[in-house]
This record gives C-alpha cells, sequence and structure tokens, in this order.
C-alpha cells in the first residue's frame, strides 16, 4: 500500500510539475526594432487566433519587430500558425546573455497550431525578446506574400 | 494504513516524482510503454513521426515549383547533403530568376551558416545544446498532443524548404481538424511510396508521396485557396551513401552580415 501510494505521488508530480504559464502573448502591439516602419496591417479572418493577426507583404519594406512582453526566465516558445499563411517566416530569439537563435516556419504546412519554436540555453535570465520580419526566405515563394504574425505563447522556468 | 505510513509514501513519491521530473526519466518510460497502432494508417503516420531514426545521410536534389495567385511561378532547386546528427549542405537556387532568392544553408555540427549568395554574406547561430534536443519530439502518436506540432530541430534551424520535406515528422502532427486520407502506394525514383492526402477543414489540401524505407517526402502537391500552390518532387535520391565532409564547411569568399 505504502509503494503504491509513493508511486502515485510520484507520477501526479510528474504530470503536474510544468514550467510556468504557458503564457498567452497576444500579436498587437508589436515593437519597431529596425528597417521599414510602417506598421503591419491588421488582417480579420476566422483564420487567425482570436480573430485577428497582423502581417506584412513580402513586397513591403523589410522591417524587424518584436513582441511586447514583459516576463523573466523565460523557457519555451511557441507560434501559432493561422490557417491563412502561406508564406516561410523567419523568427528570431534574442536572450539577453546575448546568445540567439532563428527558426523559419513554413507557414503553408502547420495551420491551426502552435509550433515549437525552442527553449532557452539560459533558462535563469531577465528577459528576452522575440523578434520577427517580412524578409523572404531562401527558396520558398517570395512574391507579394503576406507574412503573418499571430499570438505567441510561453513558459517560463 | 497509519497516519505515519501514509506521511512517509507521499514524501517517497515528492521525491521520486522529482527525480523522475528533472531526469525526464517520466517521458522516457511513457515514450517505451508499448503502443499497438490502431491501423494500418497509423503504422504509417508512426513511421514518418520517427523517420529522422530511419537513415544516416541522404543527397540528392528536389525542385520547388510555387505557383503564384497572379499566374506566375517560380522554380527552384534544393541540392542537399545531410548527415545525422546535425551536419547539412543545401544549395537553393533560383531557376527562374538568377540570383534572386538563392541562398546556401551549411551546418557543421557545431554553428549553422546561412548564405546569401548575392551578397556574398551569411549570418551564423551557434548550434547547442537545446538546438539539437529531440526529446520534445513524439515518438508515436499516442504523444501528439492536439493543436501543438514539433518540428524536427534541424528543419526548424536550417529554414531551406527541403529540410521538412526531409525531417518530416511535423506530417503526423496536423491539426485535429485535418482529415488523413490514404490514396495507395506507387513508384517514385525506384522507391516504394505511400501517397497521403492531407485535407483541411477550409478545403485545402497537401498530398505527399512518403518513402516508405525512410518516411522522407519525395513528393508533394499542395493545394490552397482551391489553386495549384506547391509542387515538389525529388530529382535524385541516395541514402546512406558516403558524403563529402568537405561540404559542411563555411564556404570562402563571404563575410558576415551586419546583424540586424
Amino acid at each position: 500500500m505504502s509503494i503504491m501510494v509513493a508511486l502515485l505521488t510520484a507520477m501526479i508530480l510528474s504530470n503536474v510539475v510544468q514550467a510556468g504559464g504557458p503564457y498567452v502573448i497576444s500579436e498587437s502591439p508589436l515593437i519597431h526594432y529596425a528597417g521599414g516602419s510602417g506598421y503591419p496591417h491588421t488582417y480579420s479572418s476566422s483564420g487567425c487566433y482570436g480573430s485577428s493577426c497582423l502581417y506584412l507583404a513580402q513586397s513591403e519594406t523589410t522591417g524587424w519587430w518584436h513582441w511586447n512582453v514583459n516576463y523573466s526566465n523565460y523557457y519555451q516558445w511557441y507560434a501559432w500558425d493561422p490557417t491563412v499563411g502561406v508564406a516561410a517566416a523567419y523568427y528570431t530569439v534574442w536572450e539577453s546573455a546575448g546568445y540567439q537563435w532563428q527558426v523559419t516556419v513554413n507557414q503553408a504546412n502547420h495551420h491551426g497550431s502552435w509550433v515549437y519554436i525552442g527553449y532557452s540555453d539560459y533558462p535563469t535570465n531577465p528577459g528576452e525578446f522575440m523578434y520577427t520580419t517580412n524578409e523572404c526566405v531562401s527558396g520558398y515563394t517570395c512574391s507579394n506574400l503576406k507574412v503573418f504574425w499571430d499570438q505567441m505563447e510561453l513558459t517560463t522556468h | 494504513m497509519k497516519y505515519k505510513s501514509w506521511l512517509i509514501s507521499i514524501m517517497v513519491g515528492i521525491v521520486l516524482g522529482g527525480i523522475l521530473y528533472t531526469t525526464g526519466l517520466f517521458r522516457d518510460i511513457i515514450a517505451f510503454l508499448p503502443v499497438k497502432a490502431a491501423s494500418t494508417s497509423d503504422e504509417i503516420l508512426n513511421t514518418i513521426l520517427i523517420s529522422h531514426t530511419k537513415w544516416t545521410t541522404l543527397q540528392g536534389n528536389a525542385q520547388f515549383t510555387w505557383y503564384g495567385s497572379d499566374g506566375s511561378t517560380q522554380i527552384y532547386n534544393n541540392k542537399f547533403a545531410i548527415a545525422q546528427p546535425a551536419s547539412a549542405y543545401i544549395d537553393i537556387t533560383n531557376l527562374s530568376q538568377s540570383g534572386k532568392n538563392d541562398g546556401i544553408w551549411v551546418s557543421n555540427g557545431k554553428a549553422i551558416y546561412n548564405l546569401n549568395k548575392e551578397a556574398k554574406t551569411y549570418q551564423s547561430q551557434i548550434i547547442s545544446a537545446s538546438t539539437l534536443d529531440l526529446s520534445m519530439l513524439p515518438k508515436d502518436l499516442s504523444q501528439v498532443q492536439p493543436n501543438i506540432v514539433y518540428i524536427h530541430p534541424m528543419a526548424l534551424h536550417v529554414g531551406a524548404p527541403i529540410m521538412e520535406d526531409i525531417y518530416s515528422s511535423w506530417f503526423a502532427q496536423k491539426s485535429p481538424t485535418d482529415t488523413y486520407v490514404f490514396k495507395g502506394t506507387d513508384k517514385i525514383l525506384d522507391r516504394d511510396v505511400w501517397v497521403i492526402d492531407d485535407q483541411e477543414a477550409n478545403g485545402d489540401s497537401d498530398t505527399v508521396w512518403v518513402d516508405q524505407a525512410t518516411g522522407i517526402i519525395l513528393q508533394d502537391h499542395q493545394i490552397i485557396d482551391g489553386k495549384l500552390f506547391l509542387d515538389m518532387k525529388m530529382t535524385d535520391l541516395q541514402v546512406d551513401a558516403p558524403v563529402n565532409n568537405s561540404l559542411f564547411v563555411l564556404p570562402a569568399g563571404y563575410s558576415l552580415a551586419n546583424p540586424q
């Protein structure tokens, strides 16, 4: 009986103990970082999380933007892929330690899903930034496609 | 059971649970529990989920044709050489408009370089422990979470289009509102393939031809908004052949781009 109780407690604890969050972060407002400064356009569609996304077309001046978040000890990142997206999108995570990583999300392939973007190598940190851009990704179609940005999700350590 | 025994049992459980969680053993234990595939289609999707475990090296070429809504087309060739776990070389050439949106991706296992052929510049990122961590990837369909997709880290970080066809595990993690239709078998490049159609609730669809031996996608036909969006076909493929390691080196003549 004692062993059963111990095992049961261990299983429950293993399942329940999670990183903090997840916290859902709205795509609006995005903060301008560099490049083209025309604010991304609002796109209303049931295919967007909460029925609204932001976008810049690939043909517009390339700009870099970041999400407006204010946590510490960032850990895991997820990006929502709206069902209206077809472009490939770059995401860059800058950690306060100076380390950064980039990922490419092909928005045509992951409609209606949270795409896991990775986790921090420095889970004890004062903050991180998640950047995005409407820059074309080499090898993907590059014309006048809309690069959509929707809600992000993160956990903290 | 006495109060003291309950207390001790729970304390032991807390300690054990902490060990299982912090070491990741709980997930591994669950992963090794036998899961019986419910159908042939589940067996196929399970093969796709772990396709990266079924080959060591891949080399070849693939042609991507992207169809614009204005009737235009953009055709790219992806020449690739991949050696597990983290060496990669992909040379992307625009066959429609020379030089436009071309690129090279190189991973030497320690860093990933994204080269702009036109500007002769590159960006780089270090491959850290998290970059290559496969522990989040579902090992079978029972671990696939609704509305969450875990793309193989190499396909996430090396952003060439061919990478999602080579590291195809995402295809078995489609939204629960999608429907998989198994259309039969075929042969591509003299290899046996399954033909699978992913149909989204909004009418978009993605038909893939999946190599039965490795689980990688050899051909892709994607319809979006009722129109042909993408045709991809591998034009040659070598599996588990020796690879020239000199490919996995940053080419000469490129300089570091100004960081954004």
